[in-house]
Order: structure tokens, then sequence, then C-alpha cells
């Protein structure tokens, strides 16, 4: 289809576009337009979106404050229309939930001309409301949730079950542990408390962090958050990957990896498997050893008449007793370790996919996640745009429900923060 | 804060009023009062000018840090601008003479840069000499704190792992070895994983409290200095006089863009690619990925378009030469549409039309951070793997290669430098060190008109050996 991309928006063009959003592909059919205003008309929790976005408000407290909060956020949508045209809107912002539900059912509502957006993008809180933007000089971005974009194509130099964008349960394993990861460094690092976990609709995981502090960190900060947990060869672990490594990313690796992603079976992964080892390494003054070649050698040896786990556990104890420890490290973190979007966590600019958006190419719906539900998520009975119509009771209520009591959650967490850090209060 | 009289210029020990040195820290964290007259304040302020100037060009000489030679030049410095270190007059000159640089330094960025570096390498001087625990009593207030006996028992196997990655003794695994600071500010001590973090705080070992002392420091001024900028106007009405010294009082230009921001010689779009061999490498960088993708992102247009500027293209040659480039891409008429506005605003014909100078590699390195993929900011911030790959794909013998990469891990500018040697062999103008991309174009240029000049002479030279032999 010939598309042209059109922007309100003289500042931003086309590449930078590509930059700040995520994917973008995906075309609208008529019958999809008229479910889809029916969605954002009658089910999209237009109403909790704004709690979660607005709770920690860091303009003073109160239902005030809140508001103000909301009205600064930047909101962005794209908009195909019948002729295939797309435009892409942002800076937009708004002061009433209803307002925000008329601009995504779109204005036009006869059959032929319908733009209905495509989906909602969150972006940061701007010093003035966006759609004001043109009429101040002052306009810096202020705040926003720490995100974490995690997808799985990123993953495929290490995956056999699925390839390109697909996403099966087995290779779900890679962004389940990553997300657990991710709970346990913001809880055990910085404190953090306030996370939700959202399937993005096709390829990945979104991890949001709204706690105050997280809102307020600069560019810099979240670049560091993420390089903090970037693994270099060392054989002493940063206290936080010791920790992931013993409790998450080995077990995971041992359990699931080895047979799932079938490591020693299918050819092209035993070859990326034995390219990660080391052709030889110095230890001592004088003795160099060939760990390649003796592991090739080994593995012929016990060929077949061992499990996958025992051919691993032979590779790792062979460096354990070579006090090779970082090489067992290596490997481990290469098909573990979660392997973050870096740039939508660094840039404050950058805007996600909201939670509840049905994904523009597969329908299906952007559910959020508990997080010890994570390992029986299924990210292919998601339910797609038509079952939540057809069947609300079921394909709906149960996430709205469950998001709502994050957001009940999220609340009370506020509310001890504030008794804590601010000893009048109570 | 400060009263001014006029009688007398020079600041001697029984003259002064109210000064009460106890009060001295040498993180400036208390505002002095005392009476002194405007002629002082001039001087003062220029000799800390001059001293800070010289700092930097000794540490600039001498990058890869602290001989105990350079100390003993540091310590002649000080003397010479600020007076002998016992000498009570010279605690005032040195805290007038720096809160008034504040003053003086805050309007424009590249000014607050400089002096912000400037005075951390004061301090890092000052501090190489001193015993720092001295000193750390001083920084409870700047939200440093100690660890509490539990803290210290529960994250026992976690301090064990700072003490042994920094290679300290066993001893060291003591509470007053560590110190507490909210993560946010000590990005870089978290960027390289030198602390542990633990519930949003940085928990730091000793062999990092220089490091530690020199980074809050650093966001302190930043913040201070921030302040003073708020504030100027009413300073300015407040006391005109002082105002109008401190006009005066300016930072030492070597690296300066508004030299660089309006060109005099012109070029042509035709002579870029030729020119490129010879750029510096963040700019050879964006200009190969331009060539063969056809696009450049918007802070690379930026970048690299006003360093084309400042290297004298002007606003219709660039435009021709971007439109050419991006003609892989878009049509003429779009990128009269979507692109040619940002040149024009570049060029200070749109817009509040501020015409941009070209960015020093101070400030690339700060607006740009250097991510991943991208092809504009500072190269020599890239990892290692992807610069060496980088400078062979250019041509650069193996070796070289490695003596770059190696300089990159510590020095940028370093790097920088060496690069620019082994692109202009037999240089022998270029003694300092780069600063500013465009400040490595002119030096290349210098280099290749020398060398016409030479080749001219030896033609002329061997012409007239010709008219010999056929005069024979």
């Amino acid at each position: 289809m010939d598309t042209q991309t059109k922007t309100n928006d003289n500042d931003i063009n086309d590449e930078d576009m590509d930059d700040i959003f995520g994917d973008t592909e995906g075309s609208y059919e008529l019958d999809n337009k008229v479910s889809l205003r029916v969605y954002y008309d009658q089910y999209f929790p237009f109403d909790l979106i704004y709690e979660w976005l607005s709770i920690n408000s860091l303009f003073g407290h109160g239902e005030a404050s809140q508001i103000r909060f909301f009205e600064r956020r930047e909101f962005s949508s794209r908009i195909t229309k019948m002729d295939g045209t797309t435009f892409v809107t942002r800076n937009r912002s708004f002061s009433k939930l209803d307002d925000i539900k008329d601009y995504l059912k779109g204005r036009n509502p006869n059959n032929n001309s319908i733009d209905v957006a495509e989906r909602l993008d969150i972006g940061p809180i701007y010093s003035c409301e966006p759609i004001k933007k043109s009429m101040v000089t002052d306009y810096t971005p202020l705040y926003k949730e720490i995100v974490f974009d995690i997808d799985i194509n990123d993953y495929n130099d290490i995956r056999v079950c699925c390839s390109d964008t697909s996403l099966c349960m087995k290779c779900w394993g890679f962004l389940a542990v990553a997300a657990k990861f991710v709970e346990m460094y913001m809880k055990e690092c910085f404190g953090f408390e306030q996370l939700l976990y959202v399937f993005s609709g096709r390829r990945g995981l979104h991890v949001w962090v709204s706690d105050q502090r997280a809102l307020s960190l600069s560019s810099e900060a979240r670049a560091n958050i993420i390089k903090y947990v970037k693994y270099e060869r060392t054989s002493v672990l940063l206290p936080i990957l010791q920790r992931g490594f013993d409790e998450l990313f080995l077990p995971y690796f041992e359990q699931h990896v080895l047979e799932e992603q079938d490591i020693f079976g299918n050819a092209a992964q035993y070859k990326n498997f034995l390219s990660k080892l080391p052709l030889e390494v110095r230890v001592g003054k004088k003795t160099i050893i060939h760990p390649l070649d003796q592991i090739k050698e080994k593995m012929l040896e016990i060929k077949d008449q061992a499990t996958s786990l025992e051919k691993w556990r032979a590779i790792s104890d062979y460096f354990k007793q070579n006090n090779l420890m970082e090489y067992v490290y290596d490997i481990v973190f290469h098909y573990t370790l979660p392997r973050f979007d870096d740039k939508v966590t660094n840039h404050i600019i950058h805007l996600l996919k909201s939670p509840f958006c049905i994904h523009p190419s597969t329908g299906k719906l952007c559910v959020p996640i508990d997080l010890k539900d994570i390992d029986q998520f299924n990210p292919t009975k998601v339910p797609l745009l038509n079952s939540i119509l057809s069947t609300p009771k079921v394909s709906f209520n149960p996430y709205r429900a469950s998001f709502k009591n994050y957001i009940e959650q999220m609340k009370l967490k506020s509310q001890q923060q504030i008794s804590i850090n601010d000893p009048t209060s109570f | 804060m400060l009263r001014t009289t006029n009688k007398k210029t020079k600041i001697e020990e029984e003259e002064i009023k109210g000064y009460n040195s106890s009060l001295y820290s040498i993180v400036y964290a208390n505002v002095p009062t005392f009476e002194c007259n405007l002629t002082q304040i001039e001087h003062t302020c220029l000799d800390r000018i001059t001293l800070l100037d010289q700092i930097v060009k000794l540490k600039d000489s001498n990058p890869k840090g602290n001989s105990t030679s350079l100390d003993v030049q540091f310590f002649g410095l000080v003397t010479q601008y600020l007076g002998k270190h016992e000498h009570p007059s010279t605690k005032l000159k040195d805290e007038l003479s720096h809160f008034m640089c504040r003053i003086a330094m805050c309007d424009s960025e590249e000014d607050k840069d400089w002096f912000i570096n400037a005075e951390a390498l004061l301090l890092n001087f000052r501090l190489s000499t001193n015993d720092l625990t001295t000193h750390l009593e001083q920084f409870t207030e700047f939200g440093w704190s100690k660890l509490t006996t539990q803290e210290f028992e529960t994250y026992q196997k976690d301090l064990e792992y700072l003490v042994l990655t920094s290679n300290g003794k066993p001893i060291d695994l003591d509470i007053n070895s560590f110190y507490k600071i909210p993560f946010e500010d000590v990005p870089k001590l978290v960027e390289h994983g030198k602390v542990v973090l633990k519930k949003g705080w940085a928990i730091v070992f000793k062999a990092y409290f220089r490091e530690l002392i020199i980074c809050t420091y650093r966001n302190y001024l930043e913040f201070a200095i921030e302040k003073v900028k708020q504030d100027k106007a009413r300073f300015k009405t407040q006391y005109p006089e002082i105002a109008e010294i401190l006009r005066g009082i300016t930072r030492p230009t070597i690296v300066n863009s508004k030299l660089y921001g309006a060109n005099s010689s012109h070029i042509k779009k035709e002579q870029i690619p030729e020119l490129s061999k010879t750029f510096p490498l963040c700019m050879r960088v964006m200009h190969d990925h331009l060539i063969s993708y056809g696009k450049l992102m918007h802070d690379g247009r930026l970048q690299y378009g006003t360093f084309l500027k400042g290297i004298g293209l002007s606003l219709d040659e660039a435009l021709g030469f971007w439109k050419n480039a991006f003609s892989k891409r878009v049509t003429s008429s779009e990128f009269d549409k979507e692109y040619a506005y940002q040149f024009r605003h570049t060029y200070g014909q749109e817009g509040k039309g501020i015409s941009y100078d070209p960015y020093s590699c101070e400030k690339i390195q700060r607006t740009f951070p250097s991510g991943k993929e991208q092809v504009h900011g500072c190269p020599y911030l890239w990892d290692s793997e992807r610069l060496e790959k980088k400078l062979l794909e250019l041509g650069i013998d193996p070796s070289k290669t490695y003596d770059i990469v190696e300089a990159s891990k510590t020095q940028s500018r370093m790097a920088c430098t060496k690069h620019f040697h082994f692109l202009h062999p037999n240089n022998n103008n270029l003694t300092g060190v780069i600063n500013h991309p465009n400040f490595f174009f002119e030096q290349s240029k210098i280099y290749f008109k020398q060398i016409d000049e030479k080749n001219k002479k030896s033609k002329e030279n061997s012409k007239n050996n010709n008219g010999d032999v056929v005069l024979d």
C-alpha cells in the first residue's frame, strides 16, 4: 500500500519518528475500525489509565495536582485513513477523560471515512501542556516513568522455536526471566515498588516503573540504570548480577534454555554455543589450555548418552576446575540477560504504547501481567479485539479488574511513601 | 554578602575587615563576608582565571595524571596567583575570586562548563596532597552519610565485593571505609559499576572518595551557578559597578566557537568529499554514513551542519550539499519541505534568527551522548570494538589503531589528537590537544598549505635546475 506520512509538527520528521516510536507497521480494515470504535467507546479503561498516570503527581497532593499532572502528559497517536494516508499526531494532551475518548474514536462517524486512532502512545510530562507547546518558549520534558522495552526479535540469534517477530510460550520465557530480573533489580537497588508489566501485543514486554523518584530521573540516570547491569567478562560479579545469576539466570538456563532452544541438538545452535568458548586461555604463568578443543573432544566422548543438562554440567565443571568461572558467566548471560531496547529507557521523550491498546497488526489486547503469573502467561492466547466485543466477561473484565487491583496497591504504597517522607502527614 | 570600599588595592592580612578564615572550605561551601574594594575584585578574578587556565594546560600536557613533578608545578602556580598557603589573605583571595568568577562565568554554557571543569581540576590537585579524611565530614551536608551499623551488617557481602574489586585489604572492611549517597549524584561511578546500589543509595568505598568528592563538587557548582544565573539581573541592578568589572573577566579563548562561527574562507560543496578524508573522526563518521545511507538524524545534521558552516560552507552551498546527499531517499521538493528549514535555522535564517556556532568537543560530548548505533556524538566514547573497526576500515594500520583505541579509554581528546597526527605525519604545528572539531580542521588546513608551499618551492627549484641544464 502506498502510504504517506504527514505530521502536525514541524520539528519532527519521519526518521526521528522511527526513533521515538517503536514498531509502526500495520493497517486497518474497515470492520476492525468499527470494532475499535466500539472498544474505545465501551471498554478502554480511561479512568484507570488516568489514575495510573497521575497518582504519583509531583505537583503536590490531591485531586487538583493529579489533574495538572495529567494535563501536561504528552499523548500521541497514529491514524490511518481509508485512502491509506497515515497521520501521526504528536504533542496531544487532554484535560478531560471524555476528550481522549473522543480523540481516539475519531471525528467522522460515517462509515466511509472513520479516522479512528490505531493506538495510543504515552510520553513524558512537560513543563506546560503539550497542546500549548507553540505558545511558550520553554517547553521541556520534566518527568516520566522509567520504562523498559524488551522485544523477542532481539533474541533471534539464540532461539529456534520461533523466528522474526513471532512469540510462543517457549520464547516468552526469555521475557519472563527478564521481567523477574527487572523486579529484583528495581526493588533491591533502587527501592522502587510500583512496577507494571504489560504484554505489548505482539513481540515484547513493557515494564513501567511509576514511583515518584523514578518519575523525576534524568536521562543520564536512566541510561546508567541500564549500563550498571551490562555484563562484561569478569570472575567477580556485581552483587545484583550474582544474585540474578544464582536465583534466576542459571536455573532458567539449565531448566529451560538448554532443552527448549535445543542448544546441543540443533546444528546451528551448537555452532553458536561453541563460538562462545575461548580458543585458548592462559592459566598460571606457563600453562596455556585450549578449552574449545578440549570441550569438543569431551562432547564427542559422551555423545548421545548424556542429557543436555549433563553435557552442560560437564562444560561448566571444566571451567570451574580451571578457575575460569568468567566463561560460565559469559555463556549463561549470553542466553539469559535481558536484552533491553536501550533507547526506549534512555530517552525521556520516547513514547510507549499504552496498556489496553489493541495492537494494530495482531489485533491483540495489550494486557497487564501479574508477575507471579508471568511464567504461565501465554502470548498466543491473548484476547483479540473481536473476542473482547463478543465475550467481554471472559476476555476483558478480568484484565480490567487486575489493573484496577494494581492501581489500588499503588495508592497504598504511595500513601506509605508519603508518610515516610513527610513526618507531619500522619 | 559584600560591601565595597575604594581605598586600597592590595589585600594584606591586617586590612581584612570582618573576614573569618575559619569558615573557609576548599569546596567553597560558605559565602564569606568582608569588605574589599573594586580593584581588589578585579585583580583577584583575573589572577584566578589565569591560574585556572594554567592548571587546565598543565593537565592537558600530562593527560596521564598524577606525578609528583606535576604537583610541584601546581603548587608553584597556586602560590604565584593566590599567595602562600599559610597566609590568611590567601584564603580570602581564594574565596573572593571563586565566588566572583561564579558570577562572571554563569551566562554562557561554555563559560560555565569551562569554569566547572577547571575548578574541579583545581580541587583534584588540592586533594591529591591532602589527607582526604579531614575533608569528608564537610560533605554530610551534600547528602552523603555513613552507613548505619545495621546496614553495615546486612550488606556485609556487597561491601566485601567493593573491597575486593578495588584491591582493598580485608582490614578495609570497616564501617568508616564506606559512605552512601543518592545514586543520581554519582552518575560516573554508577555507570562504571564502581558502587553497590541499595534502595536508591550508592555505597562508595574509600578508594573512590576522591572521585566522589569531585563528583559531588561538580554537581554542587553546577547547581550553585544555576542559582547565580537566575539571580544575575538583580545583582546587576544592585551592584552595577561590580557587574561592569565582571564583564571584563572572560574565559581564556583558546577554544572559542565564535572564532569558527563566521569563517572567511569559502569552500564549495564539491570539495567536501575530498576534504572529508582529513576531517576529525566524528565528522568523518557522519559524512560516510550520510553518503552511504543518504540520511543523518536530527542531532547529526546539527553537529555536522554547524561544522561545515564553520569551515566555510555558505547556506546555499550547504542546501545543495544536503539535498544531494539526501537524494537517495527524498525528492528535491520533499527536502525543501521537510529538511531545508533546519539548515536555514542553523544559519540564522529562521526562528529566532540566531546563527549556530560549531560545537566544541566538550559540547558534543555533553549534548550528544554516543549511543550504540548512532553516528553523531564523539566516536572516541564508543565501545572499543566499534571504534577499532571503524579505524581499521579507514585504513589506519593496526598498531596505530591500537594506540588510538587505548588512548580513547581514558582521554577521548588525546585519542583524537593521535588520529590527527596519524593523518598529518611530521606535523609540527599542533602542539596542544584537539578540543574542537573545527580546530582540527584549521590545523589540517595549515598543514596542507605548508606542504603545498614546500612542494612549490621544490618545483621552482627543480625548474631552475632544468633551466640551468638547458643553458648548459
